[in-house]
C-alpha cells in the first residue's frame, strides 16, 4: 500500500529525534564533529528523499546510521588525500555495534541530569570542557592557556567524559547508556 | 585480552586525539585494530563519541547564553536614532484630566 506524506513528515520527525546518534556515527567516519554536524543535513535530505525505501518491519535507526554512513564517506572521497582514520573492516565492525541500539543511545542522555553533572565538576574541569567543546580550541592550544601539558589536557576531557557519563546513569539508574 | 579499563583509558585518549587530529600511524592502527576486534573497545568508542556530542551541544549551549548576556545592550536601542526626551517642571494631565507625576 503506498504510504502517504504523513508517513514521511513521522519518519523525518523520528529521524529528527536520532539525531545525536547520526552525528556520532558521522563523525566516527569524518573525524570531525563540526564537519560531521553539516554532513547531517544532507543525511535529512536523503532521507526525505528516499523515504519510500525505507521497510517499516526493520528498525529505522539502522536504516538511518546506514545512509548517514554513506553520505559521511561520500564526504571523504570529496575531499583530497582524505581518509577514514579507522580502516574499512574496522568502520565495518563499528558499524554493527548494538551500542548504537542502546536506549537512550549515545549522546542522548537526560539534559536536566547533564546539566547537574557538569555543574559537580571541578571548575577548572568545567573550563577545559568549556574550551574544548565550546570554543572548538585544540587539545594543545588549550595546554597554553592552562600551563598545563597537552597529555594532562587529553587525561582531563577523559575523565570528564567519563565522570560525566558515570553520574548521569547513576542519577537515572541506568546501566549502560 | 586487555582488562576492560585499560581498553577503555586506551580507547578515550586515541578517541579525544582522533578529534584533535593529533593521532600517529601507529595510534590510527591501533585505534582500527582495536575497534575490529573487541567488543569493549567499539562500546568505549560509541560511548565516548556520544558523550562528545553531547557535552558539544551543552557547552555550546552555555556559550550561547553567556555572548546574550554580555553582548545585549542592557535598554533598547531604538532604529530611529536617539529619543529625544522633553523635560517638563510642570506635571502633565493624565486622560482623566487629574494631573499625575511622570
Amino acid at each position: 500500500m503506498p504510504r502517504d506524506t504523513r508517513d514521511r513528515d513521522a519518519m523525518l520527525a523520528a529521524a529528527m529525534k536520532l539525531r545525536p546518534v547520526l552525528v556520532a556515527h558521522i563523525a566516527a567516519v569524518v573525524s570531525d564533529f563540526a564537519v560531521a554536524e553539516d554532513i547531517l543535513q544532507e543525511v535529512i535530505v536523503e532521507i526525505s528523499n528516499r523515504w519510500q525505501e525505507y521497510n517499516p518491519s526493520g528498525p529505522l535507526r539502522v536504516w538511518c546510521l546506514d545512509i548517514a554512513r554513506q553520505q559521511a564517506l561520500a564526504w571523504i572521497q570529496t575531499q583530497r588525500g582524505a581518509r577514514p582514520v579507522l580502516d574499512t573492516e574496522a568502520l565495518a565492525a563499528l558499524a554493527t555495534d548494538p551500542t548504537w541500539h542502546n536506549t537512550p543511545g549515545p549522546g542522548m542522555l537526560p539534559p536536566d541530569a547533564l546539566r547537574d553533572c557538569v555543574g559537580r565538576l571541578t571548575h577548572e574541569a568545567r573550563v577545559i570542557l568549556e574550551l574544548s567543546y565550546g570554543q572548538g580550541q585544540s587539545c594543545k592550544q588549550i595546554a597554553e592557556d592552562c600551563e598545563r601539558t597537552i597529555e594532562s589536557i587529553y587525561v582531563a576531557l577523559t575523565r570528564i567524559r567519563d565522570h560525566v557519563r558515570k553520574c548521569v546513569m547513576r542519577a537515572q539508574g541506568m546501566e549502560s547508556i | 585480552m586487555a582488562h576492560p579499563d585499560i581498553t577503555g583509558a586506551r580507547i578515550a585518549l586515541l578517541l579525544s586525539k582522533q578529534f584533535d587530529g593529533t593521532l600517529s600511524d601507529a595510534e590510527r592502527r591501533d585505534l582500527s585494530d582495536l575497534i575490529r576486534d573487541s567488543t569493549d573497545a567499539r562500546r568505549h568508542y560509541v560511548e565516548g563519541l556520544g558523550m562528545i556530542v553531547q557535552l558539544r551541544e551543552y557547552a555550546r549551549h552555555k556559550s550561547a547564553i553567556r555572548v546574550l548576556h554580555t553582548e545585549l545592550p542592557a535598554t533598547p536601542v531604538s532604529t530611529h536614532g536617539p529619543r529625544r526626551v522633553r523635560v517638563s517642571r510642570r506635571p502633565r494631565k493624565g486622560k482623566d484630566g487629574e494631573r499625575r507625576q511622570d
